[in-house]
């Protein structure tokens, strides 16, 4: 009888549990996409090379990236993802770095011009990347440092300004 | 029409989750429709996180446990030494009301003499009693951004007093404590939690938060019904983040707290009637201003500086000592070889003076004020043997006290990456534990009993101006794998060697002493450095996501502790008594389930094996939260804590008696904004 109980109480969860909310990586996909849509690359270098959006060093996403991102064109431009060991020797129009990326302030260093670079945390900007997302009251919030966004040859749409938590 | 299309939607998506059940991949409808949403939208989105694998899977050649604020939220737990239950390797128990003991891979005692503590940088371990009075470390407890438990000596990057570990208490920057916050929680054992945050902000710099606390908790369970250890406390502080510049940040914080904890202390004195136990209040105050400066320097080089003052006032009633700190620190963290090396190094020093303020006879310190310096120097170089594979990490701090001329810890630590998913990680690493105000200046007596001839026979330590550090040897290492999207463990193995390990030893034989008076019989003893030993554990910590809704996980802890008197010692019983203070096993299962977008139910089970030397049964307990969330600003939790029985003992009082640790419910209202 308790037994048949606990399988009542875990059916009641199933049918309750997280009725709509989305985990926290579809919304962080979702936004990546967004953020292609509100930035202009400097001279990009040919308008039908496809978008490459890539993740480096270990993938927290799963199958939410290739869902969002599939089929998704940004003018003549189809969006690719695309998962990198290091960022050394590929072509990548948006870099994100997952928390688990160890050497994300030595790559941000030497990070070639024309890339959005997103990543994690309060402590990406200061390691000098441009939008980190950020956890607030179970939400993904997102700050900006524009000081890299503007070194690193990129231009953001006030819209992202706008709704960003904070901009540096 | 339109109605019946909605509550069609409406049954579909109740349902959506259990059809998801079946199939194996994550249910991902949701994000085409996630697509559409606009950028405000999204921020808005409530979401859930997926096992803790962004902090946890973070490749730190070191065993480390993050407690964050949502654990902290979820536990129900009240208080900080509670949080660290959650913790694999930690041994925390209740004393009393106000007493915990908490150590780190053994050497539990209520001063966790052997773990280095901080918060917010600023380091709360005293020299006084070597150790942490974790009944004053408080503040808002959901401002705690997260708490680091790291397992192993951490000396060569936190300094002295890391030999067993380092806790890290980290609060949330001004900018993320926006806005007004209370809670409010009435139980049976915590009478009454009250406490109120308010965080504004001047410009996009500057942001701030003031907080005031109060509390008021009931005795624990007394055999003899002396119900001696209530507790009351009020605490207020506040903290400022100021971002110059994009490079220049600073942060100001403080604190200010007094508290009353009911105590019972075993007051001995050389008159009649020699031994005593009194039931009083210890008036316990303090307050600290804690300045950081972080400032980028060129090439990406980042210096960090910290400064902090802290003074705490200790009235127990058989000693009083008043306690001020000072400490100025730095660390510069650069890569001057791009890529293949990060090297960090820094300087630091303290100066600490300790002013005895009220002594008995069986109680005395020599000299009564006496001020302690450290100056430590570090540097440490994070060398990339294959890049993102292999690195090893070597440095050392060294340090200079006024006990101790020269002592460096060293350390060399290994990590393989082979993939994302897993990570491999040796270490090899020395730690010192340096000496404290009462080895070097602290008499106290015992009564034994009636001696020969009807004198009254008593034993003390005297003051032992040639202690020296206790130092330890370990040898750690450990693995961490992302065994599936939702499943991650955790294990590490330890084998820490301890040399020059506190004793307590009998000096000569007994003797016939004039002063003080009365005339006595006294067994001369001392605090040394008699003991020698080993200890060799380990952790399991695996983390389970079934559901995106349900989130399981625990961790099994291991611990052979073999100390022993060496060459020469004449120990009185430390080795036991500390080897008894400590459980072989402990066993943590926690399960976490949402239920639906309001409710939560939350629940840990704790095993501790036995202290069996000490006269302490093992114990198997529950832990449970559930919680309600109307709107997006209330919060109604129920806790319980220790379901299991009325009460149960987990560590041995002294004096008197052993305490029962009772069941305690409690209701917590929380509002924000």
């Amino acid at each position: 009888m308790p037994f048949r109980r606990y399988i009542t109480v875990l059916a009641l969860a199933a049918l309750l549990g997280g009725a709509d909310a989305p985990s926290e990586y579809d919304v962080k996909a979702a936004f990546l996409l967004n953020f292609t849509r509100f930035v202009e690359w400097a001279a990009a270098p040919s308008p039908d090379a496809s978008l490459s959006v890539c993740v480096i060093g270990g993938d927290p996403f799963g199958q939410a990236l290739d869902q969002t991102l599939a089929g998704e064109v940004i003018g003549n431009r189809r969006i690719t993802p695309r998962r990198l060991r290091s960022l050394e020797g590929a072509s990548c129009d948006v870099a994100y770095f997952p928390h688990a990326n160890r050497d994300t302030a030595r790559s941000l260093a030497a990070m070639p011009p024309r890339v959005l670079t997103v990543g994690e945390g309060e402590e990406f900007l200061r390691d000098g990347g441009m939008i980190a997302f950020v956890m607030e009251n179970r939400r993904v919030r997102f700050d900006i440092n524009m000081a890299a966004v503007r070194q690193g040859g990129v231009r953001l749409s006030s819209r992202l300004l706008q709704v960003a938590r904070m901009v540096k | 029409m339109k109605d019946y299309t909605a509550a069609c939607r409406g049954m579909l998506a109740l349902w959506a989750p259990l059809l998801a059940l079946g199939s194996t991949p994550q249910p991902t409808a949701g994000v085409q429709s996630l697509k559409r949403l606009s950028l405000e939208e999204l921020s808005q989105l409530e979401v859930t996180s997926p096992a803790k694998t962004p902090v946890e899977v973070r490749r730190v050649p070191m065993a480390i446990f993050v407690i964050t604020s949502e654990d902290i939220r979820r536990s129900g737990v009240a208080s900080i030494p509670e949080a660290l239950r959650l913790a694999p390797g930690v041994e925390v128990a209740r004393i009393e009301g106000s007493k915990w003991s908490v150590g780190i891979r053994g050497f539990g005692s209520r001063l966790s003499r052997s773990v280095l503590v901080l918060m917010d940088g600023r380091t709360v371990y005293t020299t006084f009693f070597a150790g942490t009075y974790w009944e004053v470390q408080d503040t808002v407890l959901e401002d705690i951004d997260r708490i680091e438990v790291i397992r192993g000596p951490g000396g060569t990057v936190w300094g002295p007093n890391a030999v067993n570990g380092v806790i890290n208490i980290i609060t949330k920057r001004a900018a993320e404590t926006q806005g007004s916050f209370a809670t409010i929680s009435a139980g049976n054992v915590w009478n009454g939690i009250l406490q109120y945050r308010y965080g504004g902000k001047a410009g996009d710099r500057l942001h701030y938060r003031v907080y005031g606390k109060g509390f008021s908790r009931g005795p624990q369970h007394h055999s003899d019904g002396r119900r001696f250890d209530d507790w009351r406390g009020a605490q207020t502080g506040f903290r400022l983040d100021w971002d110059r510049t994009d490079t220049s940040k600073l942060t100001f914080q403080g604190d200010l707290y007094k508290q009353e904890a009911g105590q019972r202390v075993n007051l001995v004195s050389y008159t009649q009637p020699f031994t005593q136990f009194v039931e009083a209040d210890a008036d316990l105050s303090g307050g600290n201003l804690n300045l950081r400066w972080s400032q980028t320097l060129r090439r990406g080089a980042v210096l960090q500086l910290q400064s902090f003052y802290d003074r705490t006032n200790r009235l127990e009633p058989n000693f009083g000592e008043r306690r001020d700190t000072v400490d100025l620190d730095f660390v510069v963290r650069e890569s001057p070889w791009r890529r293949r090396h990060v090297v960090s190094w820094g300087a630091g020093i303290r100066a600490s003076n300790g002013r005895a303020l009220e002594v008995t006879s069986g109680l005395t310190f020599d000299p009564i004020s006496r001020t302690d310096h450290l100056l430590t120097g570090f540097l440490q170089d994070e060398i990339s043997l294959v890049p993102d594979r292999l690195s090893l990490t070597a440095g050392t701090k060294i340090l200079r006290t006024n006990f101790e001329p020269f002592a460096i810890e060293p350390s060399a630590r290994l990590l393989w990456t082979p993939n994302a998913s897993q990570t491999v990680w040796a270490a090899v690493t020395r730690a010192v534990r340096t000496p404290s105000r009462v080895e070097h200046d602290f008499f106290l007596s015992g009564y034994i009993g009636s001696g020969p001839g009807g004198l009254p026979f008593f034993g003390r330590f005297d003051a032992n101006r040639d202690f020296k550090s206790e130092r330890m040897n370990g040898y750690e290492a450990g693995a961490r794998q992302l065994l599936r999207r939702n499943l991650f463990v955790d294990v590490a193995f330890f084998h820490n060697r301890y040399t020059d390990l506190f004793s307590q030893d009998i000096t000569g034989s007994a003797f016939v002493e004039q002063t003080p008076l009365s005339t006595h019989l006294l067994l001369p003893l001392r605090f040394g450095n008699g003991l020698e030993g080993a200890a060799t554990g380990g952790e399991i910590a695996p983390e389970w996501r079934p559901r995106e809704y349900w989130q399981l996980r625990g961790s099994y802890s291991y611990l052979a502790l073999d100390l022993r008197r060496g060459p020469g010692s004449l120990d009185i019983g430390t080795a036991p008594f500390t080897e008894g203070s400590s459980p072989a096993h402990r066993v943590i299962a926690q399960s976490l389930l949402q239920l639906g977008k309001n409710f939560e139910l939350d629940a840990t089970a704790r095993y501790v094996s036995a202290l069996a030397l000490r006269g302490v049964d093992s114990y198997t307990t529950v832990d449970a939260r559930f919680g309600w969330r109307p709107t997006a600003s209330v919060d109604i939790s129920l806790v319980g804590r220790n379901l299991l029985q009325p009460h149960h003992v987990e560590f041995p009082a002294d004096p008197g008696p052993n305490i029962g640790i009772r069941r305690a419910l409690f209701v917590r209202l929380t509002l924000v904004r």
